[in-house]
């Protein structure tokens, strides 16, 4: 489900000049055709992030791309991270069991 | 739920300031967002933000500190959305950065390093599968030591060095001589079990050595030498007077060697007392042995 400018900023319940910035910035990169944006789940979800944030969690401006740039490389090694294990359970054994092996002792250590 | 001042850890006194700041100070550590995949954090965070919903509406607040209300009708609001969305893979790819697969093996970052694709330093990789070998040595060889060739399932052969004092079902490793590894890892290794050949003289007890040798009986009874074989071929080995048959004596380090500093084992002789075969026994023998059953029998 996608959702235009105006969705956001209702369902956000954010200005519109707000919104209009942070897509300036960068933080948030709704696909556009033309005038028009279209914001997907993860645009609206990123949307909500960055009011929880700003809002709630009371983070600066300033601070708000740093803690995206780090969620956002969070994120990405967490995908990665994923697709290794899933690649490691391709492995035939002795590798995967090793792989284990190692995992439980820096669980451990 | 619980009492949400002590969710949040403030006094039923808090200003609504002190009440917002111990939320975002909670808030910060436990967000979902900043906490991928913790679902413990992101149930104590569930719980914080309830209590500070709760408490930041001033009506319900009263209400409940006059005991009118209990905190039961605080929702638990979900949250960490966008991590749910972010996580899926391709679908919040734009935002994610930093680890792209198609980096991982080109060198530049912790995968590359892991994998060793282009910083060569110490690389586990994947180690290749180890390989079983059997090879039938004989007993003198494994005892004493040997170079065998091996053809392994490579096709490779190569020259397998048996050290002094093998023992049957001992395994060799040859390192690095199994499957291939993958990705830059090391190979597997090679075990070759030996199976040791049965010796039609020699018996073998750790590093000792056993056999039986016949002695003649004029030998056995006066005393001799007579020629032992050993390991390192035939030595000769004093029989004391009056040696009977299954004595048992010790040739000392004509054993097995093991060990470093070329130690070795010992070869026990058991004496056989052999009669003369039959028509070589000398008339005189015989005499001797009819005066001596006479001398008995008195």
């Amino acid at each position: 489900m996608t959702l235009s400018f105006d969705d956001m900023l209702a369902q956000a319940q954010i200005e519109r000049h707000v919104l209009a910035a942070w897509i300036e910035e960068g933080w948030v990169a709704p696909a556009r055709d033309g005038d028009a944006y279209s914001f997907d789940d993860v645009d609206a979800a990123r949307v909500g992030f960055i009011v929880e944030l700003t809002r709630e969690l009371a983070i600066g401006e300033e601070a708000v791309p740093v803690v995206l740039g780090l969620v956002d490389q969070l994120n990405a090694l967490h995908v990665t991270m994923r697709k290794v294990l899933e690649a490691a359970q391709e492995l035939p054994e002795p590798g995967r069991g090793r792989i284990a092996a190692l995992l439980a002792g820096l669980d451990q250590g | 739920m619980k009492d949400p001042y002590q969710v949040l850890g403030v006094a039923k006194t808090a200003s609504a300031d002190d009440i917002k700041k111990a939320y975002r100070k909670l808030a910060k550590t436990l967000h979902p967002d900043l906490n991928p995949g913790n679902a413990k954090k992101a149930e104590q965070f569930s719980e914080v933000s309830a209590a500070y919903d709760f408490l930041s509406d001033a009506d319900k607040r009263a209400r409940y500190d006059r005991g009118e209300i209990d905190a039961s009708g605080a929702e638990m609001r979900g949250r960490g959305n966008y991590w749910s969305q972010a996580g899926k893979g391709d679908a919040g790819k734009k935002y994610q950065s930093g680890f792209k697969m198609d980096d991982m093996f080109s060198g530049d970052d912790i995968f590359s390093e892991l994998f060793g694709s282009r910083r060569g330093r110490a690389a586990p990789g994947f180690q290749g599968a180890d390989v079983n070998y059997k090879l039938s040595v004989g007993f003198r060889e494994a005892a004493l030591g040997a170079k065998k060739n091996v053809r392994l399932a490579s096709g490779k052969t190569l020259d397998l060095s048996i050290p002094p004092g093998t023992g049957d079902g001992q395994k060799l490793r040859l390192k690095g001589q199994g499957q291939p590894g993958e990705r830059g890892g090391p190979a597997g290794d090679a075990f070759v079990e030996i199976k040791v050949e049965a010796d039609p003289l020699f018996t073998r007890k750790d590093n000792d050595i056993h056999s039986e040798v016949k002695v003649p009986l004029r030998d056995a009874v006066l005393g001799g030498s007579i020629a032992v074989e050993t390991l390192n071929g035939s030595v000769s080995m004093k029989v004391p007077k009056g040696a009977n048959s299954g004595t048992t004596l010790r040739l000392k380090g004509k054993g097995v060697p093991h060990g470093r500093k070329g130690e070795r084992g010992d070869h026990f002789v058991r004496l056989l007392v052999s009669l003369p075969a039959p028509g070589d026994s000398d008339e005189s023998l015989r005499r001797v042995l009819e005066d001596w059953a006479k001398q008995a029998a008195k």
